[in-house]
């Protein structure tokens, strides 16, 4: 493996997660909602959570409950897009947060040499943010189609599969 | 402008939907393809009395015309996973064959006769029957199943089948076609009396 195949690998991380894409999903929805308002302060804490929890994986953290709390955050997001609420940046920026923290937590680098972990957990910094951006852009620019009905139908699918899967892995 | 707004909406909703659908897609949980996103979008498809309801939820929102058109179906999923979560934990309840089987005489009743109930009350019912049907998918969820790409899979389809209920039910705003789905709704609650029967005979 190269660098730059893990700088790729660790790219489309977020994407071949279904946790992660779901979470992203869900937070995508109400950084798109409210664009304008708090798309730029729900991206930029998501950013410094990933990169936090990025962080304390290159440090060595081991297992933790991340994708249980990303799943979390998730519910929670597709709750509020289903409801359709407008939520302020200073609500939805820690949940960003949180959701960045659990999602770098969850990524851990499969290689074992240090300089293509390094490059992997770059790429999964990269992947994650671009993902998001692209999902909030997505919404907001569909979120008066319909008068925000695909948002609040995609909120209630993302919430319910949340929940569902939250509710699998209790019991499993 | 205008054109360039719609393209851009367009490419939007076609880059959230191909967001959404990677989920399943590249689903690598570990699971077999039984448990996995074809698995569960085919469960609810493979029950012809969850077809009826579900068909049933979409028309009844497209009679009671807006907000109900799209408040009944973002409600369903919500309370259907709440239900899939006491059938998932074992939590005991009683009859849900029959739940499903009345699900579909009420909701086919109502389209039949195009009653136009409260919101509240709609949203009430028809959550209701959410709990019966949701109960019945996490009991029946195979063992091993992915369980994202599973959810993802069953979740997406009952949402896709309400989809097909107000598309059909979209044919109201013709006399002939308020007929015709008076028609939909009376075979929808005479099959569920099929499944009623079926049901309280088990």
């Amino acid at each position: 493996m190269t660098l730059l195949t893990g700088f790729v690998d660790g790219l489309l991380y977020p994407l071949l997660a279904p946790a992660h894409v779901v979470a992203l999903i869900g937070l995508g929805l109400i950084a798109g909602r409210n664009f304008l308002a708090a798309g730029a302060a729900i991206i930029a804490a998501f950013a410094l959570g990933l990169a936090g929890g990025l962080g304390a994986i290159a440090w060595g953290v081991g297992e933790t409950p991340a994708s249980d709390v990303l799943l979390a955050g998730a519910t929670l997001c597709g709750l509020i897009a289903a409801t359709g609420f407008s939520v302020s940046a200073w609500f939805a920026a820690p949940l960003a947060l949180v959701s960045g923290v659990a999602l770098g937590l969850d990524s851990p680098p499969e290689s074992i040499l240090l300089r293509e972990a390094v490059a992997m957990l770059i790429g999964t910094a990269c992947g994650g943010i671009a993902v998001l951006a692209v999902i909030a852009f997505s919404a907001s620019a569909i979120a008066r189609l319909w008068q925000g009905i695909v948002l609040r139908v995609a909120g209630s699918w993302i919430a319910a599969i949340a929940i569902l899967v939250l509710a699998l892995r209790w019991a499993a | 402008m205008k054109r360039g707004n719609g393209t851009i909406r367009a490419i939007a909703i076609a880059l959230l939907l191909s967001a959404a659908g990677a989920a399943p897609a590249s689903a690598h949980g570990g699971g077999d393809i039984t448990g996995g996103f074809v698995g569960g979008f085919a469960h609810p498809l493979f029950g012809p009395d969850h077809i009826a309801a579900m068909v049933a939820v979409g028309l009844w929102g497209a009679v009671l015309g807006p907000p109900a058109i799209w408040l009944l179906p973002i409600a369903f999923p919500l309370v259907m996973a709440f239900g899939g979560v006491l059938g998932i934990a074992a939590v005991p309840m009683p009859r849900v064959e029959v739940g499903i089987a009345v699900s579909a005489i009420v909701l086919g009743l109502m389209v039949a006769l195009a009653v136009r109930a409260p919101l509240a009350v709609a949203v009430a019912a028809v959550s209701a029957f959410a709990i019966f049907h949701g109960h019945a998918h996490g009991a029946e969820l195979p063992p091993g199943a992915d369980a994202i790409a599973f959810s993802a899979g069953f979740v997406m389809a009952t949402g896709l089948l309400h989809v097909c209920g107000i598309g059909l039910g979209l044919a109201t705003r013709w006399p002939a076609g308020r007929v015709a789905v008076r028609i939909a709704g009376a075979a929808i609650a005479g099959a569920g009396v099929i499944f009623l029967r079926a049901a309280l005979s088990l």
